[in-house]
């Protein structure tokens, strides 16, 4: 009987250790990982910008080269590449990070949804 | 040597062995040796730093470890646990990427991810890839990635190139971002060490720069191998969980 117990407080004392270890773990994790991701953006901000304006140019000099328009679809193309160049750094500075929505709109919605919805189904 | 001082004579790609199939040019270059090198490298790395799996790693094993788990926790931070099927991928890449870089460092050796033509294709597989996946999961749903929800319709036929655009952006900015940098550092590099020479007694301030910069080059192989790990990672994000 008294083993038994010494080994249920022995895994206790285990489980209270790796849960401890495991959060200072994490905790160092994110702080290395916060660092890491700071410098990683600033050298991700300018190439963003550049390489939309390429794709824009690219498209719009192969839609006049199959059309024959002149320079007009490469100089609309380029504004327009322009303009995602600067939505692609916006949503890096912002933390949108790459997606085409808009994900932080979205899940503060279901944040706000979420009490509300809780009410209703307490008054059923 | 002598002939060879041009700073950018180190990308220069060799033929080794000449090898034709039809029209096109498969020869066997130094760019290739240093890919198989590095494959062989990171095989030498992994099989043997895990030859003898002990409960009590050593040295060699807690590094590959390490490795597994860094990418892991990558995988699992940006994606969740529908990301677990890619992880074997992103690891390799990570990899690939990672020893590539490092390889570059050596002297005398080559840099392929230094040519634009390597990062494109790594990145253009990537792209392809987290592509069709997104089509295979969300069907034609995936088109209204094209289109937030909640813009009004009246916004659709300005916004919709311009999404399409930042869409197609991403292969180019994830390949010129790993090669410029790079090609950028290399290049540097080798126009410093040149200086050394060519000032005589005062060649020890560009050769103290270049000790720093040797360092510094270090630190952005393991940085853009990273970044292009958690970028893969979150272009997958985006495919597997559509807004």
């Amino acid at each position: 009987m008294k083993k038994i117990n010494e080994i249920e407080t022995l895994k206790l004392k285990l489980e209270e250790a790796s849960s401890k270890s495991n959060k200072d773990h994490l905790n160092k994790k994110t702080a290395l990982h916060e660092k890491g991701s700071a410098l990683s953006l600033a050298l991700r901000v300018g190439v963003e910008l550049v390489s939309a304006v390429a794709v824009g140019t690219g498209i719009g000099l192969g839609a006049d080269y199959w059309f024959k328009t002149g320079p007009w679809l490469m100089i609309i193309f380029i504004v327009i590449g322009i303009v995602a160049g600067m939505l692609n750094v916006y949503r890096l500075a912002s933390g949108y990070n790459y997606s085409g929505g808009y994900h932080k709109n979205k899940k503060n919605q279901e944040t706000i949804s979420f009490p509300s919805k809780s009410n209703e189904g307490f008054k059923d | 040597m002598s002939e060879n001082h041009s700073p950018l004579a180190q990308f220069e790609i060799k033929t080794w062995v000449p090898i034709r199939l039809g029209d096109f040019d498969v020869s066997f270059t130094n760019s290739s040796a240093a890919m198989v090198a590095t494959l062989v490298a990171i095989s030498f790395f992994l099989i043997v730093g895990m030859r003898r799996a002990s409960l009590i790693p050593g040295r060699w094993q807690s590094i590959v470890e390490l490795t597994y788990i860094f990418i892991a926790n990558l995988v699992r931070e940006t994606i969740g646990p529908d990301g677990r099927p890619y992880f074997p991928f992103i690891f390799s890449l990570f990899l690939f990427v990672l020893f590539g870089n490092l390889f570059g460092m050596l002297p005398y050796s080559f840099t392929f991810t230094s040519h634009i033509i390597v990062t494109f294709s790594l990145a253009m597989v990537v792209f392809l890839g987290v592509t069709v996946i997104a089509l295979a999961k969300h069907k034609l749903h995936f088109f209204s990635f094209f289109m937030p929800p909640g813009v009004p319709l009246y916004m659709a036929p300005l916004l919709i190139p311009i999404e399409i655009i930042s869409y197609l952006s991403r292969p180019i900015s994830l390949s010129v971002r790993l090669f410029a940098n790079m090609l950028a550092g290399h290049t540097l590099m080798k126009v410093f060490a040149g200086f050394i020479v060519s000032l005589g007694v005062f060649g020890v301030a560009p050769w103290l720069f270049v000790v720093a910069l040797t360092g510094l080059e270090i630190v952005i192989a393991f940085l853009q191998a990273f970044v292009f790990a958690i970028l893969t990672c979150l272009y997958l994000n985006d495919a597997l969980h559509l807004h």
